[in-house]
């Protein structure tokens, strides 16, 4: 059980790999707004990730007898029991009403879809509720273009259109596993 | 060892089609609660039974200083189906997210008292 989730969830997720577009300043030398928003909510993923992993390290060695099993750790472990999701995550997590089976294969696609924004740029549509705060990307959709348009920010509303096709997060996750995604993307046309 | 076989993926088939547009973005991944999306029915039209949260297609947001909300129905997007939340430190809600106004050929009364509203993430 401890060794499936942790097999599933990745240890971190990493910047290093950024992709050169998202770190393009303006004219002004400001970083893109959406840029700053991954970069918030990546740290959000990696503070979350550190609390699952260290805990199940801990709830591994307590089993095995290396240490005390502690009140904590016996909560995470009763929460396994009942497949539900322990405290101590989802206060450090994002609000969910999912049992643990599917949170660990929700956060396993949330973790995808942040690396593969970090990795290949902005997706061209993006998966609002994989974010911890959907409110924020929303800001910085208006942010970019206030920028882009010199419009006060708080003037700015936003109007919907709904499109045809219907994306399905596991889908894209499923084709991202299958093979490399090609980097040429409409944004950057090849001549 | 067989080397691992490497095939490139179109991005605009990895993103069904859809292309960035010039201004604002485009999201995906919400279901409805109450209500199902037919285009072919005027957009927002009633659910069917055994359907308990059908996908909305992906949406584009458009930002703009002028907002004609018209006769389309302000749905509310919360981020789980218990539909509160609290009021954090910077004004937002842990829960609600923002209105989406969807075209439906019935007038936003109705769909009110379904008590219509969007999720980001089904129980399950």
């Amino acid at each position: 059980m401890i060794g499936n989730i942790r097999n599933v969830i990745v240890e971190k997720i990493t910047v290093e790999s950024i992709h050169g577009d998202l770190m393009k300043l303006d004219s002004k030398g400001r970083l893109p707004s959406l840029t700053t928003v991954l970069l918030q909510e990546v740290e959000r993923f990696n503070k979350l990730l550190l609390v699952i992993h260290n805990s199940l390290d801990n709830l591994e060695r307590a089993i095995k007898g290396f240490v005390v099993m502690s009140d904590i750790l016996e909560a995470i472990f009763a929460s396994f029991i009942d497949n539900q999701v322990p405290a101590l995550w989802s206060s450090k997590g994002f609000l969910s009403t999912k049992s643990l089976g599917s949170w660990v294969n929700d956060f396993r696609l949330r973790n995808e879809n942040i690396q593969a924004w970090v990795n290949y740029g902005a997706p061209h549509t993006n998966w609002l509720c994989g974010l911890f705060f959907p409110q924020s990307f929303l800001t910085g959709t208006l942010q970019t273009h206030a920028r882009a348009f010199s419009l006060p920010i708080d003037a700015l509303k936003i109007d919907f259109q709904v499109l045809a096709p219907t994306p399905i997060q596991q889908e894209i996750y499923d084709k991202r596993q299958h093979g490399e995604v090609s980097i040429f993307s409409s944004r950057q046309k090849f001549n | 060892m067989i080397p691992k076989k490497l095939y490139f993926l179109k991005i605009n088939d990895l993103y069904y089609g859809i292309t960035p547009p010039d201004t604002g973005l485009v999201i995906h991944g919400l279901f409805i609660e109450a209500g199902r999306w037919d285009a072919s029915q005027g957009g927002l039209c009633e659910g069917r039974i055994g359907e308990l949260n059908p996908q909305l297609p992906a949406v584009w947001l458009k930002p703009c200083l002028e907002l004609d909300v018209g006769s389309r129905y302000e749905a509310p997007l919360y981020k789980t189906a218990v539909r509160a939340g609290v009021l954090s430190t910077t004004g937002h809600s842990t829960n609600f997210v923002l209105p989406v106004l969807l075209d439906s050929l019935k007038p936003a009364d109705y769909w009110i008292l379904q008590g219509t509203a969007l999720i980001t993430l089904t129980t399950e």
